[in-house]
C-alpha cells in the first residue's frame, strides 16, 4: 500500500498539487479563472519559465546548478534582436543569435566547470554577471525594438487556439523527456547524478556529460530568449533578470532532487505551470503586492515539503 | 487627427503641470552676486537623462553669469572613479559643488572633506541619506530631485482628464515591491484617483520593472476586468509591456507610463501610448545650480554697525 502511494506520488505528485491548487483557486476566484481562455493564458505565461526550467533541470540532475539562465535568456534575446535589426534573415538570426548562442554559452559554463573543478554555483554565479554585462554592453543598455512584424507574428502567434510559445515549450519538453528516458545519454546523466564515481567506473564519460548538461541548459534558455523577444516585439537589456530563481523553483517543485539523480521533465513542466498558475491567480484575486512574495514562498516550501513527506514513506526499504 | 489631439493634450497637461506643481519653489528669481566657480558632478554622460541635466546646468550657468564645469565618469557603475573625480574637484578649489551620487554612499568621505573646507554641496537626483551623513559628521546644503508622489499624481490627473466625468475602472502596474520611487508613484496615483468620484482602482499588481511580467500581469487584469479603462505603469518598460497586452486583446484602454524613455515617447507620438510622465532632468540641474548660488550668496561675515550711545 505504502509502496503503491510512493510509486504514484513520484510520477504524479506534482500534477496532484497542480490540480489541487486549480480547485482551490477555482473556489476562491471568480468563475472566469477556470475558463478556457484563462487556462490557455496560464500555459502561455508559463512558456518561458517552462523552457528555462527544463534547461536548468539538467545541471540540477547532476547535483549542480545553473544560475546564469536568466542572463543567457537576456543575451540571446538581445543578440537575435540586434541581428534582425541589422537586416539578417529572421530564421538565421534566431538560429545563430538564439539557439546556437545559447548552446555556446552553456558550453562555456560546462567547460569551465569541468576545467576548474569548481562547483557550478560559483562558475554560473560569475557567468551570470558576465553575460548580463555583455548584454548591456552590446545594447548600450537600450532596448531594441521595431523588429520585423513577421517575427512576433510567427513565434508569438497562434495555431488555432494554441499559442506558438506553448507549442514550442511542449515540443521541447517532449524531446527532452525522450532524451532522458530513452537514450543512453539520458541514462548516463541520471547515473552521473546518482553517483559520479560509480558512473565513471562503469565507463561513462562523466566530463563530457557534465558539459552536455550545461549545453542543454543554455540551449533551452536561448530558445526562451527567442520566445520572450517575440512576445514583447522588443529585446530589453535587463530581460530575464532573476528568472533563474523561478526556473530553479519549478524544477524543485517538480520533484527534482538537489542531491542529483532524481527528477523528470514532466514534473518540471508541471512545476513551472504551478508557478504560472499562482502568478495568474494572484493577479486575478488582486492579492496585495507585499503579500504575494509570502504566498509564493509558502507555496514553494509547502508543496516541496508535502512532496518529500509523501515520497519518504518507504525510502529506507 | 487623434494623434494630434493626444499630443496637444499631453503638451497642455505638461504645461498645466509645470504651472501647477512647479511654479512654487523653483527659485527662478536667483541672482548670482559674484561670478562663482562651480563644479557639477554627474553620474555619466552616456545616458540622455544626464546629458539633459548637463544642458540644463550650462544654460542656467550662462543666465546666472557663473562659471560651471561638468564632470562625469565614463561608466555609470564606476562609483570609485566618481569618488576620485570629486577629490580632484575639491583640489581645484571650486566655490561650490553639486553632485549626483552613483550610490547613496560612495561620496560620503569627500562630502565631509568639502564640508571641512567650507565648500557648499548640493545633492542631486538620488539622496545621500541624511542620517548616514550626520553620523559621519557631514552634511549637504540641499537636495533636488523628482518627487515621485507628484509623478503618480500627475499620471492620475492625466487619466482623470482623459476619461472625463464618466470615470471608470483603472489598474496600476507596480515596480519591484519595496522600491521607494515605485511605491511613491503608486501611492501618488492611487490616492489621487481615490479622491475622484466615479473612478476606482480595481487592481494594483507588481511586475518588477519587467516588460514580460507586465505583459502577463496586464493580460490577467484585463481578462479579469474587461471594462477596464486605464492602466498606469510605474515605469515605461512596464507600460510598453502593458500596451502590448492591450493591443493583443484589441481593447480600448489607455496606458500611461513613467520616465519618458525614447521608445515610450515614440509610442506616444504613434498614438499608442496615451502618455508618459517624464522627469525633467534639465530642471533638476538648474535648481541645483540656483541653490548653490544662493548658498554662496550668503555672506561669510556681516558687520553690524555699532551704535553710538550718547546723551
Amino acid at each position: 500500500m505504502k509502496k503503491d502511494l510512493r510509486y504514484y506520488w513520484q510520477r504524479l505528485g506534482t500534477l496532484a498539487i497542480f490540480v489541487l491548487l486549480m480547485i482551490i483557486m477555482g473556489i476562491f476566484s471568480p468563475q472566469y479563472f477556470l475558463s478556457r481562455n484563462n487556462i490557455i493564458q496560464i500555459f502561455l505565461q508559463s512558456s518561458i519559465n517552462v523552457l528555462i526550467a527544463i534547461g536548468v533541470f539538467f545541471p540540477i540532475l547532476i547535483a549542480g546548478i545553473d544560475l546564469s539562465v536568466g542572463s543567457v535568456l537576456g543575451l540571446t534575446g538581445m543578440v537575435s534582436a540586434l541581428l534582425m535589426a541589422n537586416g539578417w534573415d529572421m530564421w538565421l538570426a534566431l538560429l545563430v543569435g538564439g539557439v546556437l548562442l545559447g548552446a555556446f554559452l552553456g558550453l562555456l559554463n560546462g567547460t569551465l566547470v569541468v576545467a576548474t573543478k569548481l562547483h557550478p554555483f560559483i562558475i554560473t554565479l560569475g557567468s551570470n554577471m558576465i553575460f548580463r554585462g555583455l548584454t548591456l554592453t552590446i545594447s548600450d543598455a537600450r532596448p531594441v525594438y521595431n523588429l520585423p512584424r513577421q517575427f512576433s507574428r510567427t513565434i508569438a502567434g497562434y495555431v488555432g487556439a494554441i499559442p506558438v510559445p506553448v507549442i514550442i515549450a511542449i515540443s521541447v519538453a517532449i524531446i527532452f523527456a525522450f532524451v532522458t528516458k530513452k537514450t543512453k545519454l539520458g541514462r548516463g546523466i541520471y547515473a552521473l547524478g546518482g553517483n559520479e564515481e560509480a558512473a565513471w567506473l562503469s565507463g561513462i564519460n562523466t566530463k563530457l556529460l557534465k558539459v552536455v548538461v550545461f549545453v542543454f541548459s543554455g540551449l533551452c534558455a536561448g530558445m526562451a530568449g527567442i520566445v520572450m523577444t517575440a512576445r514583447m516585439g522588443a529585446a530589453e537589456p535587463l530581460a530575464g533578470t532573476g528568472y533563474e530563481s523561478y526556473a530553479i523553483a519549478s524544477a524543485i517543485i517538480g520533484g527534482t532532487s538537489f542531491f542529483g539523480g532524481i527528477g523528470n521533465i514532466f514534473g518540471v513542466v508541471v512545476g513551472a505551470l504551478i508557478i504560472g498558475l499562482i502568478n495568474n491567480a494572484l493577479n486575478i484575486l488582486n492579492v496585495q503586492t507585499y503579500m504575494q512574495q509570502i504566498v509564493m514562498g509558502l507555496l514553494i516550501v509547502g508543496s516541496v515539503t508535502l512532496d518529500r513527506l509523501l515520497a519518504r514513506g518507504s525510502k529506507g526499504e | 487627427m487623434k494623434r494630434l489631439v493626444t499630443l496637444t493634450l499631453v503638451l497642455a497637461l505638461m504645461l498645466m503641470a509645470s504651472v501647477n506643481v512647479f511654479a512654487q519653489g523653483l527659485l527662478e528669481d536667483t541672482v548670482a552676486e559674484k561670478p562663482y566657480r562651480i563644479a557639477v558632478l554627474l553620474k555619466t554622460l552616456a545616458n540622455p537623462f544626464w546629458v539633459d541635466m548637463q544642458e540644463g546646468v550650462l544654460e542656467e550657468a550662462e543666465r546666472l553669469g557663473v562659471e560651471v564645469d561638468v564632470f562625469a565618469v565614463a561608466q555609470e557603475g564606476d562609483a570609485e572613479e566618481q569618488l576620485r573625480l570629486f577629490e580632484n574637484v575639491i583640489a581645484r578649489e571650486y566655490d561650490g559643488i553639486a553632485f549626483a551620487p552613483i550610490t547613496p554612499v560612495n561620496l560620503i568621505p569627500v562630502i565631509s572633506k568639502a564640508n571641512d573646507l567650507g565648500i557648499p554641496v548640493v545633492n542631486l537626483d538620488e539622496r545621500v541619506p541624511f542620517n548616514t551623513l550626520r553620523d559621519r559628521g557631514a552634511y549637504v546644503y540641499s537636495f533636488v530631485t523628482t518627487n515621485n508622489v507628484l509623478v503618480g499624481e500627475q499620471a492620475a490627473e492625466f487619466v482623470i482628464q482623459k476619461l472625463g466625468p464618466a470615470g471608470g475602472k483603472v489598474a496600476v502596474i507596480e515596480g519591484m515591491a519595496g522600491n521607494v520611487s515605485g511605491d511613491d508613484r503608486r501611492d501618488g496615483f492611487t490616492n489621487r484617483i481615490k479622491q475622484e468620484p466615479g473612478f476606482e482602482v480595481v487592481a494594483s499588481q507588481p511586475a518588477n520593472w519587467d516588460r514580460t511580467q507586465a505583459l502577463n500581469v496586464a493580460t490577467n487584469i484585463l481578462n479579469r476586468h474587461p471594462d477596464l479603462k486605464a492602466i498606469y505603469a510605474c515605469n515605461d518598460t512596464m507600460a510598453l509591456g502593458a500596451l502590448r497586452a492591450v493591443e493583443n486583446l484589441g481593447m480600448d484602454v489607455i496606458v500611461v507610463g513613467t520616465d519618458g524613455v525614447p521608445e515610450a515617447i515614440e509610442a506616444v507620438k504613434e498614438g499608442r501610448l496615451a502618455a508618459t510622465i517624464a522627469q525633467d532632468p534639465a530642471m533638476i540641474g538648474k535648481v541645483g545650480l540656483r541653490l548653490l548660488v544662493r548658498a554662496l550668496n550668503i555672506p561669510q561675515q556681516v558687520d553690524v554697525p555699532s551704535l553710538v550711545v550718547a546723551e
